[in-house]
C-alpha cells in the first residue's frame, strides 16, 4: 500500500532547534507496521531520522511514540489499523517527557519517578537460604503490574501529568501497587504513607481512563491506582485531601441527592486547615464574581429520598 | 552459526566474517549528528558484532565435541575429559587468540542433559 508518514522532527543541533513536520510517500506491504515504514524512511529517504527501538515484538518497550495523537508501540501497530491505502499517518514524539531528537524522547524523569516509589522488596528478618516463596495465587495477583514493560505510552497519554509534572504518573504507580500487594514486602505502611501524599501522590489521579486505553500490556494503571486508593484507606490512610473528597462526596450524595460543592471543597481541605481554606477564598470570590459560586446551604434534590433508598439498598442495610 | 554445526559450516562461516571484517575500514557515516545517531551507532554496534562472531566461530571449531547449545553433527558426544572447561578468546590485531580456563565447579554439578 501507498502511505504518507508525516512524522515530527526535532533536531537539538540546528541554531534554532524547531518543531517540524516532514512528509515521506512510501510503498510499503499493508501488513507492515508503523515501525517498520520508519525504519524503511530510515533506509531509503532521510537516515538522519532518530527514533529509539531494540526489540521489533513488543517486549522491550523502547518504540513508544505517538500515531495519530495517540501512544502507541510502533512495532505493534500495523499501518491498515491507522490508516487506509493512500492515507496520511503523524507519527510523533511521546508526550510529557522532553524531546532528544525527533521520536526520541528522554526518559531521565520517567525513571525518576519508577525510582521515587522504591521500586523493589523491602523485607525483614534474616535472608532465607533459598528464596522468598509465596503462593502462585498471590504472585499471579501481581501479574498485571509485572506486565508493564516501561513503555511510557501510559505516561505520555496521561492528562494529568500534562498539567501537573509533579504527579507521580501512571507507570510509576503501577509499579508501587506491585508492591504495595506483595505479600512478602514489609513497608507497605510506609509506602502507603508516601504515595498517600497530597503533592503528586495517588489522589491526584483524575481516573480519566487514558492509561488504561493507550498501555499495550493490560496494566490497566488507573485500576491499579485505584486499589492502591481502597488498600491505603482500609490500612488507615485517612487523612488526605482525597480521602475527605470521596467520604463528602458520599456523605453529600446519600443526604442531599445532590452534590453540596461548597462543602465537599471545605472538607477536602480540611475545616481545620486554614492556610488551605485561606487559599479557597480567592477561588470563591471569583466564582461568586461570574455567579457560580454553589449555593452556601446545600439544595436537596427532589429525589434525595430515591437515592438515600439507592444507597441503603446498595450496602445492605435497607429493611 | 546456529546451535546446530559442524566442521565444513564453521569454516564457512570463518571465511564470511574474514570478508565481512576486511570490509569493515570502508565503512562510513554520512550523518554527523552528535545527537542520538542511529547511524553511528549501527556502526559501533556492527564492529563489535564482527569481533563477537570471530570469537564465536573460532571456539566452535576449537571445541571439538558437543555440548548444550554447541552442537556438532560431525563431533555428538560430549567430552568431559578433555572439554570441561570455559572456552576464552582474546582480542589481538589480527584473529583472535584462542585459550581455555579451568571450569570453577560450585554448586551445580554440570551433567548432561538428557530428556
Amino acid at each position: 500500500m501507498n502511505i504518507t508518514i508525516r512524522l515530527q522532527r526535532f533536531d537539538p543541533e540546528t541554531e534554532k532547534p524547531v518543531d517540524i513536520y516532514q512528509e515521506y510517500t512510501i510503498e510499503i506491504s499493508e501488513v507492515a507496521t508503523v515501525f517498520d515504514a520508519i525504519i524503511k524512511i530510515r533506509e531509503e529517504i532521510d537516515a538522519k531520522v532518530a527514533m529509539r527501538y531494540s526489540c521489533r515484538s513488543s517486549i522491550c518497550g523502547s518504540c513508544a511514540i505517538k500515531i495519530n495523537g495517540t501512544a502507541k508501540l510502533g512495532c505493534n501497530t500495523r499501518l491498515i489499523e491507522v490508516a487506509e491505502d493512500g492515507g496520511i499517518i503523524t507519527v510523533e514524539q511521546v508526550g510529557n517527557l522532553p524531546v532528544v531528537k525527533d521520536l526520541v524522547a528522554d526518559f531521565k524523569p520517567f525513571w525518576d519517578k519508577i525510582r521515587s516509589v522504591t521500586p523493589y522488596l523491602k523485607t525483614d528478618g534474616p535472608d532465607p537460604k533459598l528464596e522468598r516463596i509465596d503462593s502462585n495465587d498471590s504472585m499471579s495477583n501481581l501479574l498485571t503490574a509485572v506486565n508493564c514493560i516501561m513503555c511510557g505510552c501510559c505516561v505520555s497519554d496521561c492528562t494529568v501529568l500534562k498539567v501537573d509534572p509533579t504527579f507521580a504518573g501512571p507507570a510509576a504507580l503501577a509499579k508501587a501497587w506491585r508492591f504495595t500487594e506483595d505479600p512478602r514486602d514489609s513497608a507497605t505502611s510506609e509506602r502507603f504513607a508516601t504515595l498517600n501524599d497530597a503533592d503528586g501522590g495517588i489522589w491526584d489521579c483524575t481516573r480519566c481512563m487514558k492509561c488504561v486505553e493507550v498501555c499495550p500490556k493490560e496494566v490497566a494503571p488507573m485500576d491499579r491506582i485505584m486499589e492502591i486508593r481502597e488498600a491505603a484507606i482500609k490500612a488507615g490512610h485517612t487523612n488526605t485531601p482525597g480521602y475527605r473528597h470521596t467520604e463528602s462526596m458520599y456523605n453529600s450524595v446519600k443526604k442531599n441527592g445532590q452534590l453540596d460543592e461548597t462543602r465537599l471543597a471545605i472538607d477536602s481541605a480540611g475545616w481545620t486547615n486554614i492556610p488551605r481554606l485561606l487559599d479557597l477564598a480567592p477561588i470563591g470570590i471569583a466564582a461568586m464574581h461570574k455567579g457560580k459560586l454553589p449555593p452556601i446551604l446545600p439544595h436537596k434534590s427532589e429525589d434525595h429520598k430515591k437515592v438515600k433508598e439507592l444507597f441503603e439498598s446498595v450496602e445492605g442495610d435497607a429493611e | 552459526m546456529a546451535v546446530f554445526r559442524d566442521q565444513a559450516g564453521m569454516e564457512s562461516a570463518a571465511a564470511k566474517v574474514a570478508e565481512v571484517k576486511k570490509k569493515l575500514p570502508g565503512v562510513s557515516v554520512d550523518n554527523k549528528g552528535k545527537v542520538f545517531n542511529i547511524d553511528l551507532m549501527s556502526v559501533l554496534k556492527l564492529e563489535n558484532m564482527v569481533d563477537c562472531a570471530e570469537a564465536i566461530v573460532a571456539g566452535g571449531l576449537m571445541r571439538t565435541e558437543s555440548r548444550g547449545a554447541h552442537n556438532r553433527t560431525d563431533l555428538t558426544e560430549r567430552d568431559d575429559e578433555n572439554w570441561l572447561k570455559h572456552t576464552v578468546a582474546y582480542q589481538t590485531e589480527g584473529a583472535p587468540r584462542m585459550d581455555t580456563s579451568p571450569d570453577d565447579i560450585t554448586r551445580w554439578e554440570p551433567a548432561e542433559r538428557v530428556y
